[in-house]
């Protein structure tokens, strides 16, 4: 009798057991459906870095649309046939591409009832993606990348202090409105002055590098102190060939709000590293997948430290070395000679 | 106690002995420590030089480091202003090259700086590669210079300044503070000189006094009394054995006579008479038997509480100049208040207690026992800032010093009630003189030490010292005698009715008195000396020990003139001229900053302030006598005395209150300076209100 009672409890241990076991270690991975704008970046390495870290299994299916927005019907399509267990979109254009703005979403186009994770978008609540930081309401949340456009202000301030900044920004790209509304809105507060000039677009509304580098030398010969350089994903691709070029020239210093635009030729910057910022994506990703928390309960978040990075040989180059107090907390980067020349994607 | 007695100037000379050889050691003990501490101070401060100069100098290497030129080097001035910010005893911050030329600099530059960087002495230090580092005076300042040297290439060198003035100024701190320790171990010694033998020398002596007097005047009577068993004690027992000896001769002496008036002829009675005049002469001049029941108190043991109290009284004093900076530390926001209100919350329940609780207590204290009320009172205390000491926030701390204040009001209560058991009508006055004049001591040494505590050894460790302060006060009433005495006319003291309080407050003589002189001037008093004070004070970055000798200041103002103004106003009898010119003087003080910035200022204040306090709190109480016969007629003396005290305590609770408000609208000095206003406009509105005739000192009624 007791005999059996024991085996009983030992039977029942070892299923428990072994459930325990099985919800720790998937026998199916998870399936993430991931669409990125530009190829992979640093961000989706940090973002499967940090997956291989836990030993999370996971299965990922990248889509790039490679800058061409035509694609993602196509994407929408094989999310509602493969259904993955979560989607994950890098920048706004992609995010509000699949999840579509919190007051206008379309249950025939948009994503509903698959949890979103988006990244590097640089302003969620004005981009529309979602109503509030710590409570999305919706199947989306996600990171953005961007450090509070005051706390760049004030970055470069401590660098050079200055009474006039100059912007050069992609109108058609809705990150890049949004911060330059912010930078006027710190201007008006903190008491400099701001000129921004959006690039051109050609007949078929797309935006082109004409005129770019005359665009520079004309912010210059209006005074500024400062090329902001606001996240902008075209600007990142004419940075290095066109506009910090023209900067140099005219000794025109200028400011990088990411990593990517940091290594273009700007002086400084105030970044998160994208590496970190895909394993901070990957963690609310892991939310939802491993602890089963709603999306609509995760805060969209950032990272809470950034990077003072100073380019030593642009500083060296422009004849503006950093003060002197800078020297201890700031990221000083003197590039090896062989790295400079290779641009990074 | 000064009485002019052989025995008692002997006692005076000898504690004056004691007193001077405590003196000189400490004298010289403060002499040698002060030579130490500047022989010390400038090295030290040297070598702090060195090191901060070190951690610069490592920043500037590692700009060249990067490729920086040396001269090109931007942003140095900011990091010389950053290195004043921590160190405000460095003055000025310069880098020169390799020609002694300035290239960067910060501060004040003293005079003879550029002729001193181009010393070729100075230029060399440049080729050193160790740490060195050389100080020399430069003006009004200590130069401390260092070499910028990347591995064997001079670059130039790194100079930092130390103003003399701060020096100075270090060192005339430590003097205070050691002046303010003299001056409080002065009072420490005779209050414990007192304690050891004075208390009972003062009775022992009394005693002995009283008995001579009543033997010069005739009184041979017997008394019953248990003497101590000192020498004083002994030869008054030798005393009273002769008398009883000469009682027995007398009473011998009558029956003697009385028997033979009896058995004797009326010849031999004519022979008696001169006898029986002789006697009856000796009978007129001079009296035998038993004494009647000594009805003027126990004046032996009346000596014995100013230790307890002293000690007690000391152990809340010490808190006066910090508590409300350790409120700030603890606070906890509560919504709705300001939390410049919240921070005079404990100090404002301490005195709503210690007022609500008074009058209850003198009936509570009178049914357990003065002694046994003190010793509740004081373990009570004890508990209470044991529990300040470790306070979690804002919430417990209130709780703890509640248990203060109730503590306190028992003490407070009982002392007083076991002063007024103990004297009659002949001694009261000497006796709450010495009631007074503990806690006068206490408020003299406590602030000003309690100061330096907080400095030194921290808030907490400070209360730890209160606590510990308070359970010696335990010790001391423990010595107290076991046995109470009740006097046959004292009439149970009860707290005043509601009734009775309505009443009062419409009484426009009582409340011009209460509400125009009596309250604005504690409401000024707890607002500036126990609320502004403090907080204002180390505001503008000053210690603590600093708001302590301001407080010291008040106090000892008020040790200086009580007495004074107390016999004045008594001898010409315009108490109310004296309530008065207080009142506006009080008000003058904080108007004083309007004059200048400088927190030295606030000496000026608290100058003023007990200078004021002390005119008018002696003649205060007396004009309620004086003037509202009425109503003491129809409510009795304790009632009105009961809600004339308790009106004036909830000044006391007011003042903080009122002080954090005024604060809020215009900062600290406005508060000061509009605390002081509306003191002086209810002094001027009392002096009009008191100028009609039927303010002119009446007949003082029999009471």
């Amino acid at each position: 009798m007791i005999r059996a009672a024991l085996a009983l409890v030992i039977v029942a241990f070892a299923l428990a057991a072994d459930g325990d076991a099985q919800a720790q270690v998937q026998t199916r991975p998870y399936r993430i459906y991931a669409i990125t704008f530009r190829g992979m970046t640093d961000v989706e390495k940090g973002f499967q870095d940090y997956f291989s870290a836990r030993r999370i299994p996971v299965q990922i299916t990248f889509r790039d649309l490679n800058r061409d927005n035509t694609r993602m019907p196509g994407f929408l399509e094989e999310i509602r046939r493969t259904k993955p267990d979560l989607v994950y979109t890098w920048g706004t254009g992609v995010t509000l591409g699949v999840a579509g703005t919190y007051d206008q979403v379309d249950p025939q186009v948009h994503i509903t009832d698959i949890p979103i994770v988006f990244t590097l978008v640089a302003a969620p609540v004005l981009a529309k993606v979602v109503r509030d930081l710590k409570n999305p309401g919706r199947n989306v949340t996600g990171v953005f990348h961007v450090a509070p456009t005051e706390a760049q202000i004030r970055a470069m301030a401590s660098y050079r202090p200055f009474k006039s900044l100059g912007i050069l920004y992609t109108p058609t790209e809705q990150n890049s409105v949004v911060v330059v509304e912010e930078v006027r809105e710190v201007s008006r507060r903190l008491g400099f002055s701001v000129i921004a000039k959006p690039l051109k677009l050609d007949a078929n509304k797309k935006v082109t590098s004409e005129g770019a580098a005359d665009m520079v030398r004309e912010l210059k010969q209006q005074n500024v102190e400062w090329l902001y350089l606001p996240p902008d994903t075209y600007l990142g691709t004419i940075a290095q060939k066109t506009v910090i070029p023209a900067a140099m020239a005219v000794g025109l210093p200028a400011f990088a709000s990411t990593e990517q635009l940091m290594e273009t030729g700007a002086v400084a910057g105030l970044v998160s590293r994208y590496h970190s910022i895909g394993q901070f994506t990957a963690y609310k990703a892991e939310q939802i997948l491993v602890n089963k928390v709603s999306p609509a309960k995760i805060p969209v978040e950032t990272l809470t430290r950034f990077a003072l990075q100073v380019r030593m040989d642009i500083a060296e180059q422009l004849k503006l070395p950093p003060p002197l107090p800078m020297f201890n907390y700031a990221e000083l980067i003197v590039p090896k000679v062989e790295e400079a020349a290779a641009p990074k994607q | 106690m000064l009485e002019k007695n052989y025995l008692w100037r002997i006692y005076w000379r000898l504690a004056g002995v004691i007193m001077v050889c405590v003196v000189v050691a400490l004298a010289v003990v403060s002499y040698f420590s002060h030579r130490v501490f500047d022989r010390e101070l400038v090295p030290e401060t040297e070598q702090k030089a060195a090191t901060v100069g070190a951690s610069v100098r490592a920043l500037v290497l590692k700009a060249t480091g990067y490729g920086i030129d040396f001269a090109q080097l931007y942003g140095v001035e900011q990091t010389f202003a950053e290195v004043f910010e921590e160190n405000p005893e460095f003055a000025y911050m310069a880098i020169t090259n390799t020609d002694g030329n300035v290239l960067f600099a910060r501060g004040t530059e003293p005079i003879g700086a550029r002729t001193h960087f181009r010393n070729p002495v100075v230029l060399q230090i440049a080729h050193e590669t160790t740490d060195l580092s050389k100080a020399a005076r430069v003006g009004q300042q200590y130069i401390v210079s260092m070499p910028i040297n990347d591995a064997g290439k001079p670059l130039g060198v790194l100079h930092v300044g130390i103003d003399a003035a701060f020096v100075d100024h270090v060192l005339l701190e430590v003097l205070l503070d050691v002046v303010v320790v003299l001056v409080v171990s002065l009072f420490f010694t005779l209050e414990l000189l007192n304690f050891m033998a004075g208390a009972r020398l003062a009775s022992g002596l009394g005693e002995f006094a009283r008995q001579a007097d009543r033997m010069r005047s005739g009184d041979f009577t017997a008394t019953a009394r248990i003497r101590a068993n000192d020498e004083i004690g002994r030869l008054l027992r030798r005393i009273d054995s002769a008398i009883d000896h000469l009682n027995v001769r007398y009473e011998f002496l009558v029956g003697e006579l009385q028997d033979k008036l009896r058995t004797a002829s009326a010849q031999r009675r004519e022979d008696l008479k001169p006898a029986q005049a002789a006697l009856e002469q000796i009978s007129k001049r001079l009296r035998f038997g038993s004494a009647p029941e000594a009805a003027d108190g126990d004046e032996m043991n009346l000596n014995r509480i100013r230790a307890p109290l002293f000690a007690f009284i000391l152990a809340e004093e010490l808190t006066r100049s910090y508590l409300p900076t350790y409120v700030n530390q603890l606070i906890v926001a509560i919504p709705g208040i300001s939390p410049q209100v919240v921070i005079g919350l404990p100090i404002m329940l301490f005195m709503l207690i210690v007022a609500l609780g008074q009058p209850y207590l003198g009936s509570w204290s009178e049914r357990v026992g003065r002694r046994k009320a003190m010793l509740v009172g004081a373990v009570i205390a004890t508990f209470g800032f044991t529990g300040t000491a470790l306070a979690y926030n804002l919430y417990d701390l209130i709780l703890w010093r509640s248990l203060c204040a109730l503590g306190y009001a028992m003490v407070f209560v009982a002392a007083q009630g076991y002063v007024l058991d103990r004297t009659g009508q002949q001694n009261r006055a000497q006796g709450f003189a010495l009631f007074i004049g503990a806690i006068m001591v206490a408020t003299v040494c406590g602030p000003s030490i309690g100061g330096i505590l907080a400095d030194n050894i921290g808030f907490r460790a400070s209360f730890g010292v209160s606590a510990l302060m308070a359970l010696a006060s335990i010790l001391a009433i423990v010595r107290l005698p076991t046995t109470e005495v009740k006097l046959a006319v004292a009439k149970p003291v009860r707290g005043p009715r509601m009734r009775e309080i309505m009443a009062l407050i419409v009484n426009r003589r009582f409340m011009t008195l209460t509400g125009l002189a009596a309250m604005p001037a504690k409401i000024i008093l707890t607002g500036v000396c126990f609320y502004l004070v403090p907080l204002y004070i180390v505001s503008i970055g000053n210690t603590s020990s600093m708001a302590g000798r301001m407080l010291m200041v008040y106090a000892v103002m008020m040790v200086l003139i009580v007495p004074l103004s107390a016999s004045l106003s008594d001898a010409t009898m315009r108490r109310d001229r004296y309530v008065s010119v207080g009142l506006i003087i009080s008000g003058l003080s904080g108007l004083l900053l309007l004059l200048s910035d400088s927190f030295l200022v606030l000496f000026g204040v608290v100058f003023l302030l007990g200078l004021g306090q002390a005119l008018s709190i002696a003649a205060q109480s007396a004009l309620v006598a004086e003037h509202c016969q009425d109503e003491i007629r129809i409510y009795g003396h304790d009632a009105v005395y009961g809600v004339y005290r308790l009106l004036e305590r909830l000044g006391n609770a007011m003042g903080p209150l009122i002080a954090s408000l005024l604060v809020i609208l215009w900062g600290y000095q406005g508060s000061f300076v509009a605390l002081s206003a509306l003191v002086l406009f209810c002094g001027i509105a009392f002096t009009i209100a008191t100028h009609g005739p039927e303010w002119q000192p009446a007949e003082p009624a029999p009471s």
